[in-house]
Formats: structure tokens, sequence, C-alpha cells
């Protein structure tokens, strides 16, 4: 509980200074740098949140199944669109995959050359 | 039965009584099509349409765990924390590859959303998709875009990651797992990853390199 209620402090907080911002930032991803920080200064130890965590990253799917309902509202929208969103969802998975993948073995080519060269 | 409905701990209720059938489904057949959400979600669409309960009486208790997205959001930190060490060690290739392919995925979906005429919001809510869900959500949000679309299709896209993406990287040649890790994960998150691998929930081998830093990407 104690564990959960500092991410949720936390949280709270990162809304607090979004909301100070001059321009829109979602406070969820400002509280994840807050949090990584706190983390990486040492300020707070992993075995002082991990438990409560994991309880929020375990069931982080079931987060979003409320939001996901309501697609209800906007079904009659998309309803001729279906079969263009999933081929674009599909089109775009493999660019998507080819791009990462061959861009993590290229620079990693580059640069196991550069150690090599080094020695 | 509105006394009921329009009580917030229905729509929790019914959401955590969907989900466990999901997650039983998903358990029982142990395949990466039975998503617990891709179950939950039409499940409670269902109940809410026979009974004729209204979507804003079942929203009173699904706001309540809506709510708690953004700490969750912010848990995500520790997976990255986690994965420090292999983050340090291959921090460049890791990142480009991150960056190239968030880059492919916009650039590729914002040209397919014109080629095929979709509005702006439409659009904007698929242009996150290769994003982690929470991430993807308020950015959908702050495009002008629909969290529900952007949902249904991030989901989709994992989906359809955790069944194909193995099978795309062996006909590309991808063999090296850092690679393949970071592809699928900026392509298709942290479903596609867990799914793909058959690893369960958390994923520890190379792979996790992949999962875990694209969520930021």
């Amino acid at each position: 509980m104690r564990q959960l209620s500092l991410l949720f402090a936390l949280y709270l907080l990162a809304v607090w200074v979004c909301g100070l911002l001059p321009f829109a930032f979602p406070a969820s991803v400002l509280g994840m740098i807050l949090l990584l920080l706190l983390l990486l200064t040492g300020a707070v130890k992993p075995r002082q949140v991990e438990r409560g965590a994991d309880l929020l990253l375990q069931n982080m799917m079931f987060l979003f199944v409320p939001a996901g309902v309501s697609i209800l509202e906007y079904f009659p929208l998309i309803r001729d669109k279906v079969p263009v969103l999933i081929l674009i969802a599909l089109v775009t998975l493999v660019v998507t995959l080819a791009a990462a993948a061959f861009t993590v073995r290229i620079t990693a080519a580059l640069l196991g050359k550069g150690r090599r060269a080094e020695k | 039965m509105s006394i009921v409905t329009q009580s917030p701990l229905f729509g929790i209720a019914l959401t955590v009584a969907a989900y466990s059938v999901g997650l039983w489904v998903n358990r029982r057949t142990g395949l990466s099509i039975a998503n617990p959400n891709l179950i939950a979600i039409p499940l409670i669409i269902l109940c809410l349409l026979l009974t004729g309960t209204p979507l804003a009486d079942y929203q009173r208790g699904g706001e309540v765990i809506n709510m708690l997205l953004g700490p969750a959001t912010a848990a995500l930190a520790l997976s990255i924390y986690r994965q420090k060490e292999v983050l340090r060690e291959n921090f460049l290739p890791v990142l480009l590859g991150c960056l190239a392919g968030s880059c492919a995925s916009v650039g590729s979906t914002l040209a397919l959303c014109k080629a095929f005429g979709l509005d702006e919001a439409l659009t904007a809510s698929l242009l996150p998709k290769s994003v982690t869900t929470p991430i993807a959500v308020e950015l959908s949000a702050q495009g002008g875009g629909v969290a529900a679309i952007t949902i249904v299709v991030v989901i989709f896209t994992g989906i359809a990651g955790a069944a194909l993406a193995p099978g795309l990287l062996r006909l590309l040649g991808i063999t090296d797992p850092m690679a393949q890790g970071v592809a699928i994960g900026t392509a298709s998150h942290g479903i596609g990853t867990a799914r793909a691998l058959g690893l369960g929930q958390r994923p520890r081998s190379a792979y996790a390199k992949g999962d875990k830093h694209p969520r930021i990407c």
C-alpha cells in the first residue's frame, strides 16, 4: 500500500507540473521520466517501489478494458473502414519491423568494426 | 435495475468478471489471438447491449479503472531501469533501431491514411499505434484522436506482431536476437514480445531488451 501511494503521489506531482507547463505534455510520461531519474540517481531504491509497480505493470492490460469498451460509441463511425484499418495495421507492421531490425543490425555492425579497428 | 448499473461498482465488477473470463480462455487455449482484452471488451459490449445498459452507466466504474493508467505508466520506469545494463552496452543500436522503427511506423501509417483518404481524427488515432498502449493513448488524444480506436488498433498490432513477426524476420534474414528484439518491441510492443516467445508475462531473454526500451520511443 505504501508503495502504491508513493506511485500515486509521484503521478499527481507530474499532473501538477504538467499543468504549469506552457505546452501539452502527458503527465503519465512525465511521471515515468521522474521515476526513472529517481531510480537512476539512487534517490529511490527499486525495492521501495517494485511491489507496487509490478502490481500495476502486471495488470496493465486489465486497466485498458474500459477505454476499449468505449469503441461502442465510435463503431458506427469506423464500420466501413475496418478492412482498410486492418490492411494499414499489417502493412505498417512489416515496414516497422524491417526498419528497426535492419537499423540495429547495421549500427551494431558499424560499431563492431569500429571496435575491432581500435584494437 | 438502473439503481444497480449506476453504482460505480457495477462497471468495476463487470470489467473484473469479463477480464477473468478472458484470462481463463487465454490460459486454456494458449492462443495469442485469444487475448484477454480481445475477449473482455466484446463481452462487456455484448452485456451492455443485451441488457440495454447505457455506456455512461458502465463508465462510472470504468473511469475509476481508467484513472489507474496514469500511475501504471509511470511505473514503466521500473521496467526500463531493470534493463539498464543491457541498454548501456547496446545504447546506440537500440536507440537508433527504435528511432528508425518508430519513424517508419509513423511515416508509413501517415502515407497509407492519406492514400485511403481517412479523416484527421482517425489518422491521429492510428499514428501512435506501435507505441505501448498508455503512451499511445495520450499521444492519440493530444493529436485529436479517439482513445478507443487507438486501443483496439494497438491490441490488434500486438497480436498480429506476435503471430507474424518471428516468421517475417526469418524471411528478412534477421537472426541476431537483439535486432529481433528491438524490431518486435518497436513494431508491436509488449503483447507481441511476450506472446511471440511463449515465455509468459516477463520475457527475460535477449528479446526483453527490445521489449522494454521501445516503450518510450
